[in-house]
């Protein structure tokens, strides 16, 4: 064992490095079969160096007897036969049925050696070790492939044994007198032979408890990170609620800075008192900057915890236009800019553009872009446009303002990173708006974008769908709706997980499937025999019933069994999932694209079908 | 003298609006919570509420139900304060009989514009 070990750490030595001549001889049929591949290269080792060994033997009784009889040409030839055994290999591929040729070559060789040279004084004898030792190599222990390798020794037995007592004495080639010296070459040969299959078999040992060990180490390292994982996550939550719980406990005290400076800035202003009336001044405005930046880590977090819950509310968009405006009013005109809006409003007989989302996201997310707008403009225009059609509210802010350097747009809605140190500390800022109305935005299902070109302006761009419901609920309700109109589009969303629900549905509603939600495995069981989704999106860890569970059912009925499911869930066990028939495995958090990409494989997008060039065949059935 | 009842659990939002108030010439008192706040709205006859709609264990919305249920006190225009500008908060307020509806941290230009409407509505009736 030492020995091997000390084999593998030399260069040169190692019986590995002879693998690439073996497995140039390996079909890929046995080479994906990792322990017939063992056997496999076992067999051609000694195929291709065993020869070499036995004809020592015939070589020696050769020069005994130059001018041989027909027993030494029979014994050379079927020697020499192991020499084409792995170009057959190569050829054929029938390893087994090749394995089992060679053993009984093997037995024949040494029996006819031993019958026609000495008998049962045969110096050949000691080669009848290797045969099971061989034989075992080749074929493996099962309980079948000894039943054959004794079988087949003992026919030949029976062969030898018949041959002997035909005649009741051996044929006599050479005396046995003058084979005494062969037998040391014969005992030693085969003695040769044996060791290099243990030294190989060894090193083959040694090896796999390396690779064991291996295996081993790199389980506990992927524990370990799952662990690491785990309580990176958990750091994680914990930074958001802790920076939610600070925020809050700091609005109140801000609160009462701002309200008293305000009351000081009004007695100050009465009084006439111009110095003290710019002091408190810049209290109340340092007071308001550190209010916004605490509102806006505290929404952050939120957004990040996941904690941020969505209103629907129906809302006419030219009224909360205006109300951005009326709000951003002074500060425009601080800066010596023009407000213009674009956007119809509710005239007598029509009701203007009648939205539904959460008013208060958009709001917030409409303020800090036109804000933003108005601080990096001076004695320009800030247009506001707002349109719905298709679908989709779309709102621009077109500023004349500086404008952004290209290389500072991709970076522009990352935490903290507005597009200059310089320009943040001498326009004012946390860096925190833009990132808070992007995850605003995609909160309620749409994004925004930007165009800008130095020292011309710029332009941003919200987009968000016109209708949001509290898609949990209504799509609960809407479903029998839903089924008679989407056809195969359905998701079952089965997950115990209120907020994931939503989060996944509402993913794969923008994309235009219809979802479904089950709270658990037995309405989710329920729903996929009711309503025929075309794929089920399942959560492993539910509380009353487990997902493995409810995936076994599903893959054990002959109707259901056919339906794609996609694991979406925290847990890791991947090969269980493939074994139990899901389709992917995906982890929590998911990531959107891959999720969609996966679904699309089973079920394509809508989006992507209501697009002409995507139009499928009619469907006939 | 226009008289304003705040109903505001804070002592610090109670003192700061209150002060503000009286310096513009109003005369304010003040309750601490819900059943202060229906108890005041009888005994004081104010010409206006400012209900904080986030009290203790009466919210605001019900104790202007109890003060819109007495006949006593049912035409006293009450202005609701909460701490986000939602639509829901908006409806609650129509419905259990708020005049308006105002957002805190309050900004008093705005606020005053809004006590001053519902004043110049309510006051012929009252009268």
């Amino acid at each position: 064992m030492f020995g091997t070990v000390e084999l593998q750490r030399k260069p040169g030595i190692s019986p590995t490095m002879i693998y690439p001549v073996l497995d140039w001889f390996i079909p890929a049929k046995v080479h994906e079969n990792g322990e017939m591949q063992q056997r496999a290269r076992m067999f051609l080792i000694s195929h291709i160096f065993g020869p070499f060994l036995g004809h020592v033997i015939t070589v020696y009784l050769y020069l005994l007897d130059p001018a041989p009889d027909y027993a030494l040409w029979v014994l050379a030839g079927s020697i020499t036969i192991f020499w084409a055994f792995p170009f057959a290999l190569k050829w054929t591929g029938l390893y087994n049925t090749l394995a089992v040729l060679s053993v009984q070559n093997l037995i024949f060789a040494i029996l006819w050696g031993c019958y026609h040279y000495g008998g049962l004084s045969s110096p050949f004898l000691p080669w009848l070790l290797t045969v099971p030792l061989l034989a075992f190599f080749y074929l493996g222990s099962g309980g079948r492939q000894r039943l054959l390798v004794l079988s087949l020794i003992g026919v030949n037995f029976g062969g030898f044994y018949f041959a002997y007592t035909e005649a009741l004495t051996f044929p006599v080639h050479i005396p046995l007198a003058e084979l005494s010296g062969i037998g040391i070459i014969s005992t030693l040969a085969a003695a040769v032979y044996v060791s290099i299959m243990a030294l190989y078999y060894g090193n083959i040992v040694a090896s796999q408890s390396e690779l064991e060990r291996e295996v081993r180490r790199h389980l506990a390292t992927a524990r370990q990170l799952q662990d690491a994982k785990a309580e990176a996550e958990r750091a994680n939550r914990a930074k958001s609620e802790f920076l939610a719980k600070m925020s809050h406990e700091l609005r109140t005290p801000l609160n009462a800075v701002i309200g008293y400076s305000e009351m000081l800035l009004e007695e100050a202003q009465a009084a006439g008192s111009d110095e003290q009336t710019t002091d408190i001044k810049r209290i109340h405005s340092a007071g308001k900057h550190l209010l916004t930046l605490v509102s806006g880590v505290l929404d952050l977090s939120k957004l990040e915890a996941g904690k941020m819950e969505i209103f629907p509310e129906r809302f006419e968009l030219r009224a909360l236009i205006d109300e951005i405006a009326a709000a951003c009013g002074p500060e425009i005109k601080s800066y010596n800019n023009q407000l213009i809006i674009d956007c119809p409003a509710r005239r007598a007989g029509d009701n203007g553009l009648v939205v539904e989302t959460d008013m208060a996201k958009l709001r917030q997310a409409l303020t800090n872009i036109v804000h933003n707008a108005t601080k990096f403009t001076r004695n320009g225009t800030v247009t506001i446009t707002g349109r719905v059609d298709a679908g989709w509210i779309e709102v621009k802010v077109r500023d004349t303002g500086m404008g952004i350097r290209k290389e500072n747009l991709a970076n522009l809605f990352q935490n903290f990173g507005e597009s200059e140190g310089a320009t943040a500390s001498k326009y004012g800022g946390t860096g925190l708006g833009l990132a808070l109305s992007q995850k605003l935005c995609r909160l309620i299902g749409g994004d925004i974008s930007v165009e800008s070109e130095l020292g011309k302006g710029s332009c941003f761009t919200v987009r968000v769908p016109k209708t949001i419901k509290n898609l949990a609920e209504t799509l609960a309700l809407d479903e029998d709706r839903r089924e008679g109109s989407d056809g195969g589009n359905r998701i079952l969303i089965i997950d115990d997980d209120p907020q994931d629900c939503d989060l996944l549905s509402r993913i794969v509603a923008k994309e235009g499937y219809a979802p479904l939600i089950a709270h658990n495995a037995e309405e989710g069981m329920r729903k996929v025999r009711e309503l025929l989704p075309a794929v089920i999106l399942l959560d492993i860890i539910m509380p009353d019933g487990d997902g493995w569970k409810l995936l076994e059912t599903l893959k054990a009925d002959a109707e259901l069994g056919s339906y794609p499911v996609i694991l979406v869930t925290a847990h890791h066990d991947f090969a269980k999932g493939r074994a139990l028939g899901a389709s992917a495995h995906l982890l929590k958090p998911v990531d959107r694209e891959v999720l969609l990409r996966t679904i699309a494989g089973y079920c394509p997008s809508p989006a992507l079908q209501e697009l002409p060039l995507f139009q499928p065949q009619a469907d006939i059935s | 003298m226009t008289k304003i009842l705040l109903v505001e659990d804070n002592e610090m939002n109670r003192d700061m609006l209150g002060r503000r108030l009286q310096r513009l010439g109003f005369t304010v008192c003040f309750a601490v919570d819900g059943p202060a706040g229906v108890a005041m709205a009888s005994q004081e006859t104010p010409d206006l509420i400012l209900m904080d709609v986030a009290l203790g264990d009466m919210d605001g919305w019900e104790a202007t139900r109890l003060i819109k249920a007495n006949p006593e006190t049912r035409d006293i225009p009450i202005i609701a304060l909460t701490a986000h500008a939602l639509a829901s908060d908006r409806d609650t307020s129509v419905k259990v009989g708020c005049a308006d509806f105002d957002t805190k941290p309050v900004d008093l230009p705005r606020l005053l514009g809004k006590i001053r409407g519902c004043l110049a509505t309510a006051q012929p009736m009252m009268r």
